[in-house]
């Protein structure tokens, strides 16, 4: 019993305005899915409507798989989130709560690792840029 | 004895355990870099935008063979203020993914749930206007696909 008092002492608690924030966060979560796998079935209806006008679109289908898996990746994720989330906050149930907040944090951490991607991506062309420049050749002799 | 199971229930808190600590430190982490990487793009195309708009004013003029002042400028001013403006935007949107990553942080460290309620709020701000961007993206594309 003792015990049990001194954990909620020294534990952080949600009170109803943090409960509500989170609440709001995994219907706006939720949403925002949503648009997402709209957005991704957009991108795809739009890319077969280009590729039968004309042929020479395979390195763009490629480009629209790749986006639409790292969408779909991204979205399932944040998903889980918000639905775990909700459950956990609706039901004051800890379980579905810890594992909405792990979800979400796997959300951030992928958008972390592709914003590294695009970033290594960007240094490298910049860097092919600068050394195929004929200024920079003539610059080295 | 059921109405006092039920009572124990409803009175059940979610509570910022072990594990819920670890996540929102992850998710702190990552949403500061995802923040400040952000933060550092965006200064670095104004930088280049406002720097290089006198070089490219001079290339075009060198180009052309003649002065073309006014007009050039003009229109050069009107994309800078148009990049000046998206940049903001973007600034602003990501200001409050800082801000929930400093609150939870500080939150977590200084165990102030008011502090930890601003930073949910932040959070929930950033959601709601990137959503709110995305319906806007989502319409235009639709627009455009069936122009």
């Amino acid at each position: 019993m003792e015990d049990n008092q001194q954990n909620s002492l020294f534990e952080l608690e949600f009170n109803d305005e943090g409960k509500a924030n989170l609440s709001s966060i995994a219907q706006w979560g939720y949403v925002n899915a949503v648009v997402g796998f709209i957005s991704a079935g957009l991108t795809l209806v739009s890319a077969f409507a280009s590729g039968a006008r004309n042929s020479e679109t395979g390195g763009n289908i490629l480009t629209v798989f790749v986006s639409i898996s790292i969408s779909l990746l991204l979205n399932i994720t944040l998903v889980n989130a918000a639905v775990n989330l909700k459950k956990g906050v609706n039901d004051s149930d800890q379980g579905y709560f810890n594992l909405g907040m792990l979800k979400l944090a796997s959300y951030f951490k992928i958008l972390g690792i592709l914003l590294i991607i695009v970033l290594v991506i960007v240094f490298l062309a910049m860097l092919i840029l600068l050394l195929a420049s004929p200024g920079a050749t003539s610059g080295i002799k | 004895m059921e109405q006092f199971q039920q009572d124990q229930l409803s009175d059940l808190k979610l509570q910022v355990d072990s594990e819920v600590r670890q996540h929102l430190n992850s998710s702190a982490k990552w949403s500061k870099f995802i923040s400040i990487t952000v933060f550092i793009f965006c200064g670095l195309v104004l930088l280049i935008a406002v720097g290089g708009s006198t070089a490219i004013i001079a290339a075009m003029e060198k180009m052309s063979g003649r002065n073309l002042g006014f007009i050039t400028s003009n229109y050069l001013w009107v994309i800078i203020g148009t990049m000046v403006f998206a940049l903001a935007v973007f600034v602003f949107i990501y200001y409050f993914l800082f801000n929930f990553a400093a609150k939870i942080r500080s939150a977590l460290m200084s165990e102030d749930v008011d502090v930890l309620n601003r930073g949910l709020g932040s959070l929930k701000s950033y959601f709601i206007i990137t959503t709110v961007f995305s319906i806007l993206m989502l319409l235009i594309n639709i627009y455009n696909l069936f122009k």
